[in-house]
């Protein structure tokens, strides 16, 4: 027998799932070749994604700004506007309703109000993703800073803080995990924002991954459907890494199970 | 002119507002009867010069932490006034600061970082050499960078104290300091605390439940009780610094307020009993 060190054996545990994943393309494409028309096998996408590296390249790289812009916008505007309304009441009675009702409802409804205050353009996709972030991260940042304890501000009123000493030494470090896990959550709705914003505009060649995503289905071309979806995949997965790594670095001092796994790790 | 005086003339929480009000409508819908705030505070007067120490003792719940919070400028719903050095206190301030019953350390904050949360716009060397100054002097230096959440109790005690003291009060109030801490350490905590408390001429208020920690450490030693709370009966206590823990004196005078504290406790038991019937 193979003699393995037990630490290189747990480091291809988290492989083994798509691994059996991509094993049971290849067996499914098997299977129903020849019957369907939307068989792709692993290895003609993989093709497909060789040979026409830069215009996937490049439709990747088109949203990926639109995510990036729009998350960050999204995650500033929301963090900030989720403090204020915490320790604002006026504000809070004056948004809040609203807000939560906008939160409640799917935002591809406000799809088309976006379209009419933007127009086709890039702003209109930016700003979609902007909402659908802005909304969670608001609600996030909204709860963390309401459950602290009063102590806290009590402490704060003791030793003279101003309120911009206040945002900076309180509320914001004590929500920064919270916002940074409402953004890494809310990444998963911002690529569904990409996608539904790029077919609203449907824009060719620079219609953006998304849209690729979706002519590809309506036109029948299952490869290079799938080949997109595989970038899309990668780029979600590693973006998911760098938040991951992020939302670790700022929930240090929480007194969670999450946060003594993290300091597991790095011994 | 005593340095710091609380006058509290009544303490009441005003009555939560009932929709229905009409006794026999809330009779008619099977409405809880409309209960009325109790009276907290009725009539009590506290008064220290600088460089006292005081010790609120009493049983749980009768509100001592409200008092303090009083003391602090943190509670302003009551009838009267808190004076220091001529000066009413309206709000929180630096002037008088809390050591709170949990220490209150800011979680996201290390060690060092929540003791120089307390002191006022410096400079940042100045800030560093004065955190790192007092650090050392409640023996922490191992601990610098440490999480509140990995500090055992004593530790976190210590850095509250340290964030007291690290632009001196002019009053210091203390709620259950040594509660929950090993013997060994409450009496390290309590050399330090003596020790802060001789060299700036800090006025220290605490709240405690030991009878013997409060009459070791004060010059004064307020007896309370409660419903509505008030003060039993203040005992001084004469013996000068450095005292020794086991002096015949202290221990006479703890069992004295231990006494008066405990027939106050049964008369209460009685009066319940007689109200029931």
């Amino acid at each position: 027998m193979i003699h393995l060190p037990m630490k290189r054996l747990n480091t291809l545990v988290p492989w083994i799932v798509p691994v059996a994943l991509l094993g049971s393309w290849f067996w499914l494409y098997s299977i129903n070749k020849g019957m369907n028309s939307f068989v792709a096998s692993p290895l003609q996408v993989l093709a497909t994604l060789l040979k026409n590296t830069s215009a996937f390249a490049q439709n990747a790289w088109l949203s990926l700004c639109r995510l990036f812009g729009g998350v960050v916008l999204g995650t500033i505007l929301g963090a900030a506007s989720g403090l204020a309304l915490a320790r604002v009441a006026r504000l809070r009675s004056l948004f809040s309703p609203t807000l939560q009702t906008l939160a409640s409802i799917p935002f591809m409804v406000l799809i088309p109000f976006f379209l009419m205050a933007f127009g086709f353009g890039e702003v209109f996709r930016v700003s979609v993703i902007t909402a659908s972030t802005f909304l969670l991260v608001n609600a996030q940042a909204f709860h963390a800073v309401r459950q602290l304890k009063s102590d806290y501000f009590e402490l704060a009123a003791i030793y003279e803080k101003s309120s911009w000493q206040l945002v900076r030494q309180v509320l914001v470090p004590a929500s920064l995990p919270e916002i940074v896990g409402a953004l890494r959550f809310s990444l998963l709705l911002a690529w569904l924002a990409v996608a539904l914003a790029e077919k609203a505009v449907a824009e060719w060649p620079n219609g953006g991954l998304g849209y690729s995503i979706l002519r590809a289905k309506e036109q029948g071309q299952y490869i290079d459907m799938f080949a997109s979806v595989i970038v899309l995949a990668s780029l979600a997965w590693a973006i998911d890494q760098v938040v991951g790594w992020i939302q670790r670095q700022v929930s240090r001092w929480c007194d969670t199970v999450e946060a003594d796994d993290a300091k597991e790790d790095q011994r | 002119m005593t340095y710091l005086k609380a006058e509290i003339k009544k303490m009441q929480y005003p009555d939560t507002p009932y929709i229905v009000q009409n006794p026999t409508l809330r009779k008619f819908f099977r409405l809880p009867p409309i209960k009325k705030n109790p009276v907290l505070i009725e009539g009590l007067t506290i008064e220290a010069e600088k460089e006292d120490v005081i010790s609120l003792v009493g049983p749980s719940g009768i509100g001592k932490s409200t008092l303090l919070r009083i003391l602090a400028g943190l509670e302003t719903r009551f009838v009267g006034n808190v004076n220091l050095g001529g000066e009413a206190i309206t709000n929180s301030s630096r002037r008088i600061q809390v050591v709170f019953q949990d220490n209150c350390l800011l979680p996201w904050l290390d060690v060092e970082g929540n003791i120089a949360f307390a002191i006022k716009d410096e400079d940042h060397t100045t800030r560093a050499q004065k955190t790192t100054d007092l650090i050392d002097k409640v023996g922490l230096s191992k601990k610098t960078k440490d999480f509140p959440k990995t500090l055992s109790g004593g530790e976190a005690s210590r850095v509250a104290f340290a964030r007291a003291f690290i632009d001196p009060p002019e009053v210091l109030l203390l709620d259950e300091p040594f509660r929950a801490l090993d013997t060994i350490t409450k009496k390290g905590l309590q050399d330090l605390l003596m020790q802060f408390a001789d060299e700036p001429n800090t006025t220290i208020v605490l709240v405690s439940h030991s009878i013997d920690d409060a009459v070791f450490l004060s010059d004064r030693v307020i007896a309370l009780a409660g419903s509505p709370l008030r003060i039993l009966e203040e005992f001084k206590v004469t013996l000068a610094r450095p005292r020794e823990r086991k002096n015949r004196d202290l221990v006479e005078l703890a069992l004295e307020v231990e006494a008066k504290l405990r027939a106050e406790a049964n008369r209460q038991n009685k009066d319940v009993a007689a109200a029931r019937g």
